[in-house]
């Protein structure tokens, strides 16, 4: 700061006896010196070696000692920055964090659900500042182009940057969450789901920050997580509404549901996951598997393995042409069937799929999906 | 005239279900205080009146495999372990484990046997 102010008199001074010799030859070019810029170079040249009004040498150092300012107003300014950067607190580092993934997801809704890795990946790389990551366990490895070997030397880590490295706690990721209202759309699968007035939502990007912050496995096929605003995510016995899109094809929903022949195979057979649930074994149906206008809603209760208490896991699933939109509440205590029914049923008939991406009875030319809509219901991880 | 009137009307009537839903999700998630019930008054037991007996037919379907329906349209399927006033035992077999699983009489609607008839 005091080289820069230094300099700064320094080259007052020259300009100041510049001016002084150039005006002694000539008025007009001691004012035109001080108005236009560059225009000491006219004096200079026409005055060169004239031993009363040369500026040669003046005008050397006033380049010499401009450039000088320069570099010293550059060194101020990043000294200033880094003196910033580190009075920063845990808190407004995380946060400021948190804000550029913010945007970053929020650009990202309307994206398309096949590149999620890739997405998460991205992310990843965001939350830990470039530190070489490992995808969670049991993801697919990440789509992104590995980085090429250089040789350039490791350098090392600053205690600050060790800082920066820390991903998110759980209760900053939840306290960056930014919860939407009004509807969840994904105009690239062609559906938008009405939010009731009392629900609000958090999408993928969100989602994925809080998964990665409780060290969860980021479950590609979810977009949206519903709660009523009451619901705190972090407090003790609370539940939400996961939405999932099975993006696998048209589901024959042809055939009834015969919730004790469905009772019978899932407590006979262990069929594929396909749906998010708590997995153990299943207990029977609290609420069991019905059909209507589109939408199939039941709740299981089912007995997690290694649990000594029993829980309900609520499904809803509304069928579209391309695929199912699932609705899940995973874990609610027992005894809440109605009211968990109630939100994932009222959910699931609150979505509006355009027109086309509709579900038809008929598959006509859609990609049928490799299970049926009974086998979907049976088929509970 | 009469036609707006008659439409207003059904439009108001007519109410969509998420509507319906919704407001019995707040119901459900902020229950309104239930105020105390004041004790009934009874009248001294009459020593001379028996209570009539009453057979519970669950009772002989005790070690069957029976098929059991409750209020909230759920589905339970076991042996009848036991059954009593308060309540009925059911062993459900789970592919790990065998579990004993008891369901209150209050949310049962329908009990029926499920052993193949010979």
């Amino acid at each position: 700061m005091m080289l820069y102010i230094g300099l700064q008199l320094v080259l007052l001074v020259i300009g100041i006896s510049i001016v002084t010799r150039v005006w002694r030859a000539s008025a007009l070019d001691g004012v035109l010196c001080l108005i236009v810029p560059f225009y000491v170079l006219l004096p200079m040249v026409k005055h060169w070696k004239d031993p009363d009004f040369d500026i040669r040498w003046h005008v050397l150092l006033l380049f010499v000692c401009a450039g000088a300012v320069v570099w010293a107003h550059f060194h101020w300014v990043h000294q200033v920055l880094g003196d910033s950067a580190q009075t920063m607190t845990k808190e407004e580092r995380a946060q400021a964090l948190a804000e550029a993934i913010v945007g970053q997801a929020g650009d990202d809704d309307d994206g398309d659900l096949d590149d999620e890795q890739a997405r998460l990946a991205r992310y990843q790389d965001r939350v830990e500042f470039g530190r070489k990551t490992h995808p969670p366990a049991g993801t697919a490895p990440a789509t992104t182009p590995a980085r090429p070997a250089t040789h350039e030397p490791d350098t090392p880590v600053s205690a600050a940057a060790a800082e920066q490295q820390k991903p998110l706690t759980p209760r900053q990721a939840l306290a960056a969450a930014v919860y939407r209202r009004g509807a969840v759309e994904r105009a690239t699968l062609g559906f938008s789901i009405d939010l009731p007035g009392n629900f609000h939502a958090l999408t993928a990007g969100d989602i994925r920050r809080i998964e990665l912050s409780r060290n969860q496995t980021a479950d590609a096929r979810e977009i949206a997580w519903v709660m009523h605003e009451s619901m705190a995510l972090d407090a003790p016995g609370t539940w939400f509404v996961r939405v999932r899109w099975l993006s696998d094809g048209w589901v024959s929903a042809a055939g009834s549901l015969d919730g004790w022949r469905l009772l019978q195979q899932a407590q006979r057979t262990a069929a594929p996951a396909r749906l998010a649930g708590s997995g153990g074994d299943l207990i029977g149906y609290a609420i069991a598997p019905g059909f209507s206008g589109s939408v199939a809603d039941w709740v299981e209760e089912r007995l997690p393995a290694g649990a000594n208490a029993s829980v309900l896991d609520c499904h809803a699933l509304r069928l579209g042409r391309a695929g199912v939109l699932e609705f899940s509440v995973v874990g609610a205590p027992a005894g809440s069937q109605v009211l968990c029914d109630l939100s994932v049923r009222l959910l699931a008939r609150s979505t509006r799929f355009d027109s086309g991406s509709d579900y038809s009875p008929a598959a006509i030319d859609a990609r049928r999906a490799p299970y049926s809509l009974v086998e979907l219901i049976g088929a509970v991880r | 005239m009469s036609a707006p009137i008659i439409l207003l009307t059904l439009a108001l009537f007519a109410a969509p279900d998420g509507a319906d839903d919704e407001a019995r999700i707040e119901q459900l998630l902020h229950p309104a205080p239930v105020a105390p019930v004041a004790p009934a008054k009874t009248a001294p037991a009459k020593a001379s009146k028996r209570a009539p007996v009453v057979v519970d037919p669950a009772a002989a379907l005790v070690g069957h495999q029976v098929r059991v329906r409750t209020v909230d349209r759920g589905m339970y399927a076991g042996t009848l372990l036991a059954a009593d006033a308060a309540g009925i035992t059911l062993r459900i077999e789970l592919p790990k484990q065998p579990l004993n699983y008891t369901l209150p009489r209050s949310g049962i609607t329908e009990l029926e046997d499920a052993e193949p008839r010979p």
